[in-house]
């Protein structure tokens, strides 16, 4: 059945549907149809997401900590909240921290995403070219490491990491890349930062790794063949043939990339023992220490929505190419 | 351009070809691939090797300056305290059905999103689409507070109901997105045709239609599998009475002001593993035609 | 029986107060004591009166939260508090609750906006701005309530009391003194614990003199951001962190003596530690467990993880070779202050069980109790009356001779944002003066402190 339908393909899509059975698509976009199909994951949304989202944009025109939050819960307690307009979001563009802090992240998220994207098409090309144990292997070690909880996994790392007992130093200095026994990784920035890169790198790469790898075996094989025997070298191989079609998954992997790398909350948190020094906050970090530490509950929430307003103008292009997508059906 | 064309239909229907370029060319791996195979597999292996072997460590042995590459002496210890702490059965199994709740109900209500974004029109539907997009750009810590006062106005916080609710929401955007994908790739005409050969509209879906989306459905299950069983800090805030922790909270609960159980926490984080690997063994094949598919199209 | 239904009724009155004086300050509604805020067992009380001991039969949740500390170390003196409450209070289920550290006040802030547990453990340095801002129960008209409010022990009374009024009971404290090795000592011909600063540093010459051919010995293992230890050598040389007038706080970690107190740290430091001078205490137990650390600076606690099973990361070979002693000061009389950790109880001021809170908490930390948990768990008792089970412990005494930091509303703050491990790895690492260190540390908390 599949495979006949398969086989009619080429001839079908130029026919127009017979108009006695009309296929689910025309009958559902009639009317309703498409918002009962919508209608389930709006209320889970709406009913989950709606109140607090009102809440963050709220919070960011108020003066809100803990008297304000203990107010909540009884009016007869703490202090009514009151209005301060953009004040905070004055106080965040005159803060020479939240500055830093964006360029810090904007930095973070750029290595982070090309260092992701780079390495995880790299294994996926990889992969192809393994031998079937090996490949096997790699497959299920890059599962390993997907299903690995956070908290351990960062409990690891920050012990790898140690100062005194991380065996990465061990190893670095047995391998002679010189003296790194008692090496602070995060006495520099730079450095602490570079260990981050590498753990948000090594949790991000088996997804994209995947997925990409997916992808390219869908690259068919005659293309390459003639490609190799029209005498193009590898390089060429990937960048004529492969990256064509391997661009609309590049574009989605990238973007969510970009959201999730630019969010980086927990790996710089827990690697910095809970206590990030102020030269390690991202601007997830900043909002939850403005938050909850500082008890500054307007101005966290006015820095999330900075962060969120600076995605969505960053995502622009991107969303409207996925609008587009779907319309050219 | 052509290639991409031709991209296109092979994406259209990935479980029907079997033939792919990736799995031929191994032919082509050198010893040099090979051995950069093995160095990755390390590199990625090592912390996940490192958890393991520390937890059949003795303690002492766990901070060497000269690091102890093998757990030998070692000892079951950790695990006989892992088994016996309290709360493990119980967190496994509020974990287990939270995260199976979520993963049933997300891929049902996506893929009614989905369906309705990648086949049909209507007003509303790029605010649908940017909604979708939004969501996943909202930092979620700025929402801890004023969603647990939300489920405690209704009842909810301490209820399996409520963890379910929450992550549904968090999950959904990123499901439907990727469904999208797989719907839109298979060619309506396919069901179409089914129709015309005499198929009902539902055993035209079945038939058809159901087969080619499956490993779309089985990626983004892990996907939303991934999420719901790692999360922690709305776990954490959401149920309060130790009965009703989830596996993750379990495993912090191994972390105290004196000290933190470093073999405790690797062992109990072990045995949670293993079932989700053994799932994922189970499933990976399909991960692998199932994410592109739907991705590749576009 | 008569008199816990008086109790209630009046402590229904008192938190009535309470609840009026806190909202005092606020700007719109300052209305009479309704209600809402006194507690249901006081309801039930006064209901229930006629029959007699009516408030026995009160039947609800109490939901208290503790840090996984006490579910890990004392599980059975948590068991035994409950078990003594329900005795009292029979149809009362004690619903106790584990807490992690790192996270607990997030969820704590979480909750205060909704529904508030009835009891909450709170670190001893987190108290003040949840006192200051009204979020907890004023618990000064019911003191004497509490067996041993006539002994607390200072530092943490202190961390329970703002602006005259009591807010929360002290639960258990932890000081630190030097855990060393005796055998080290013996073998490096040292023959008594030192007295003053200039004999420690003696002492650790001596030893490196016989053991500095490991390369990973360290006389004494001192992290550079070990701040409850170098505020120490501030205090003991006469400074202080900051002091407030008024409400107004000025730092002083400028001052010549707290400039003094840390650079004899930094020499200490540099002369014998090989720890990290960015790293922080967490591990230095095990450190000395591997046997490369004559000395750690420590709390008394780590006297047992150091000579734990091997399982549990310690080293049994060393339980009779580790001893401990105060950290001497300048001169033999006078040991340097040690900072007094510890955690107190709070009942959250929307607590709609508070009487059955006070009770509870009476319970577990009240003479019986606290007995109890000392000898098991060997830890601070909250009272200078039980400080006697512990012996001559060093500990014991260092407790009596403490400092705390400034009980600042903001306080909280400071410590969040990492203010003087930052100013301290600056300096141990040598990237800033001391003098350019602590200026810049007082400019910030000054500016943190005064906020409004």
């Amino acid at each position: 059945m599949a495979a006949a339908g398969t086989q009619a393909l080429p001839s079908t899509s130029r026919r127009r549907p017979s108009p006695r059975r009309r296929p689910l698509r025309t009958r559902l976009g009639r009317r309703g149809g498409p918002y009962l199909l919508i209608l389930p994951s709006l209320l889970a949304i709406a009913a989950v997401l709606a109140y607090p989202v009102y809440e963050l944009f709220k919070l960011s025109f108020q003066k809100f900590g803990l008297a304000q939050i203990i107010h909540e819960s009884n009016d007869k307690l703490g202090k009514p909240a009151p209005w301060v307009g953009l004040a905070n979001f004055r106080e965040a563009f005159k803060d020479p921290q939240f500055w830093a802090t964006l360029q810090r992240t904007v930095i973070f998220t750029a290595v982070n995403v090309g260092a992701t994207l780079v390495l995880g098409t790299a294994i996926a090309v990889l992969m192809g070219r393994l031998a079937k144990p090996i490949r096997l292997a790699l497959t299920a070690v890059l599962i390993f490491a997907w299903a690995m909880p956070q908290l351990v996994s960062l409990t690891i790392w920050n012990w790898m990491f140690d100062q005194e007992f991380g065996v990465v130093n061990y190893i670095l200095t047995k391998l002679h890349f010189g003296h790194f026994l008692h090496h602070n990784w995060y006495t520099s920035p730079w450095q602490g930062f570079m260990v981050a890169t590498f753990i948000v790198v090594w949790g991000a790469i088996p997804f994209i790794a995947i997925t990409m790898h997916a992808a390219l075996t869908q690259v068919p094989e005659e293309l390459l063949e003639a490609a190799r025997v029209d005498g193009a070298s590898p390089l060429q191989v990937f960048r004529r043939v492969m990256l064509p079609i391997l661009r609309p998954i590049l574009i989605i992997l990238t973007s969510l990339s970009v959201i999730w790398d630019f969010q980086v909350f927990t790996q710089v948190f827990v690697l910095r023992d809970n206590r990030p020094e102020p030269w390690y906050y991202l601007m997830s970090i900043f909002s939850f220490q403005q938050s909850f530490k500082v008890h500054d509950f307007g101005y966290g929430s006015a820095l999330s929505v900075v962060t969120l307003l600076i995605l969505l103008i960053v995502s622009v292009s991107y969303i409207r190419q996925m609008i587009k997508i779907g319309e050219a059906q | 351009m052509s290639a991409v064309t031709v991209g296109r239909r092979r994406g259209a229907v990935p479980a029907i070809h079997s033939k792919r370029a990736g799995g031929v060319k191994s032919k082509h791996g050198g010893l040099i691939a090979n051995v950069i195979g093995v160095l990755v597999i390390i590199v990625m292996l090592f912390p996940v090797y490192w958890a393991v072997a520390t937890s059949f460590k003795r303690g002492l042995d766990m901070n060497r300056i000269t690091p102890e590459w093998f757990p030998a002496p070692g000892t079951l210890q950790h695990y006989r305290d892992a088994w016996n702490k309290d709360y493990f059965l119980s967190s496994l199994k509020n974990s287990a059905i939270v995260v199976a709740s979520v993963v049933v109900i997300a891929i049902v209500v996506a893929f009614f999103g989905a369906i309705a974004i990648a086949r049909t029109k209507f007003r509303g539907r790029r605010a649908y689409i940017v909604l979708i997009m939004g969501i996943q750009m909202i930092p979620q810590v700025a929402l801890i507070v004023p969603l647990f006062v939300l489920l405690s106005k209704f009842g909810l916080q301490n209820k399996l109901f409520g963890l379910t609710v929450t992550y549904l929401a968090f999950v959904l955007p990123f499901c439907v997105w990727t469904l999208r994908g797989f719907v839109a790739n298979i060619p309506k005409d396919l069901e179409e045709a089914a129709m015309i050969d005499g198929c009902s509209r539902a055993g035209a879906f079945m038939r058809v239609t159901f087969p080619l989306i499956a490993p779309g459905l089985v990626a983004t299950a892990i996907f939303a599998f991934i999420q719901a069983w790692n999360e922690f800090i709305f776990a954490y805030v959401i149920m309060q009475q130790n009965s009703k922790w989830t596996v993750n909270i379990w495993l912090a609960s191994f972390i105290t002001q004196q000290q933190i159980d470093w073999g405790g926490l690797m062992a109990g984080a072990t045995l949670l593993a293993i079932p989700i690997v053994i799932l994922f063994m189970f499933v990976q094949r399909f991960v692998a035609t199932g994410l592109t598919a739907g991705a590749v199209k576009g | 029986m008569k008199a816990r239904i008086l109790t209630a009724v009046g402590l229904a009155a008192a938190l009535a107060v309470a609840g009026c004086s806190s909202s005092k300050s606020n700007t719109g509604a300052t209305s009479a004591p309704t209600g809402s805020t006194a507690p249901t067992t006081a309801a039930s009380a006064s209901t229930g009166g006629s029959s007699g001991g009516a408030d026995n039969s009160a039947s609800g949740t109490l939901t208290v939260w503790l840090m996984t500390d006490a579910q890990q170390g004392w599980p059975k003196e948590v068991q035994a508090a409950n078990d003594a409450f329900n005795k009292k209070f029979p149809n009362v289920k004690v619903d106790v609750e584990y807490q992690t550290w790192a996270d607990h006040l997030t969820k704590l802030d979480s909750a205060l906006a909704a529904t508030p547990p009835d009891v909450v453990e709170l670190g001893n340095t987190e108290t003040t701005k949840y006192m200051s801002q009204g979020a907890l129960a004023d618990l000064t008209n019911d003191k004497s309530k509490f067996d041993t409010s006539d002994s607390w022990l200072k530092g943490l009374s202190d961390s329970v009391t703002y602006q005259g009024k009591i807010y929360g009971v002290p639960y258990y404290a932890g000081a630190r003194g030097v855990i060393y090795r005796t055998d080290m000592f013996q073998a490096a011909g040292i023959t008594a614990a030192p007295t003053t600063l200039d004999e420690l540093k003696a002492d650790g010459d001596k030893l490196k003199a016989k053991y500095g051919s490991n390369p990973n010995f360290s006389a004494l293992y001192w992290p550079g951001k070990n701040w409850y230890g170098a505020m120490s050598f501030v205090y003991g040389y006469g400074g202080n962190i900051a002091t407030g007038d008024g409400g107004k706080w000025t730092a002083n970690l400028e001052s010549s003596q707290a400039q003094a107190g840390l650079t004899e740290l930094k020499s200490l430091v540099d002369d014998l530690s090989k720890a990290p001078k960015d790293g922080d205490e967490s591990k230095q137990d095990s450190v000395m467990a591997q046997g490369n650390v004559a000395m750690i600076y420590g709390n008394g606690w780590e006297v047992g993880s150091v000579t734990a099973s091997k399982d549990k990361g310690g080293n049994p070979d060393l339980a009779d070779k580790v001893a401990a002693f105060p950290l001497p000061g300048q001169d033999a009389s006078k040991p340097l202050p040690s900072f007094l950790g510890g955690s107190d109880l709070v009942i959250p001021a929307a607590s709609k069980n508070a009487a059955w809170a006070e009770e509870w908490i009476n319970d577990f930390t009240g003479k019986d109790g606290m007995t109890a948990l000392v000898n098991d768990a060997k830890v601070i008792p909250n009272t200078t009356s039980l400080l006697n089970l512990l012996g001559d412990s060093p500990f014991a005494k260092a407790a009596q001779e403490s400092w705390f930091v400034p009980t600042a509303p903001n306080w909280a703050d400071v410590e969040s944002q990492n203010v003087l491990q930052t100013m301290l790895a600056n300096i141990m690492t040598g990237k800033q003066s001391i003098a350019d260190a602590t200026k810049s540390a007082d400019q910030q908390i000054n500016s943190i402190l005064n906020k409004s």
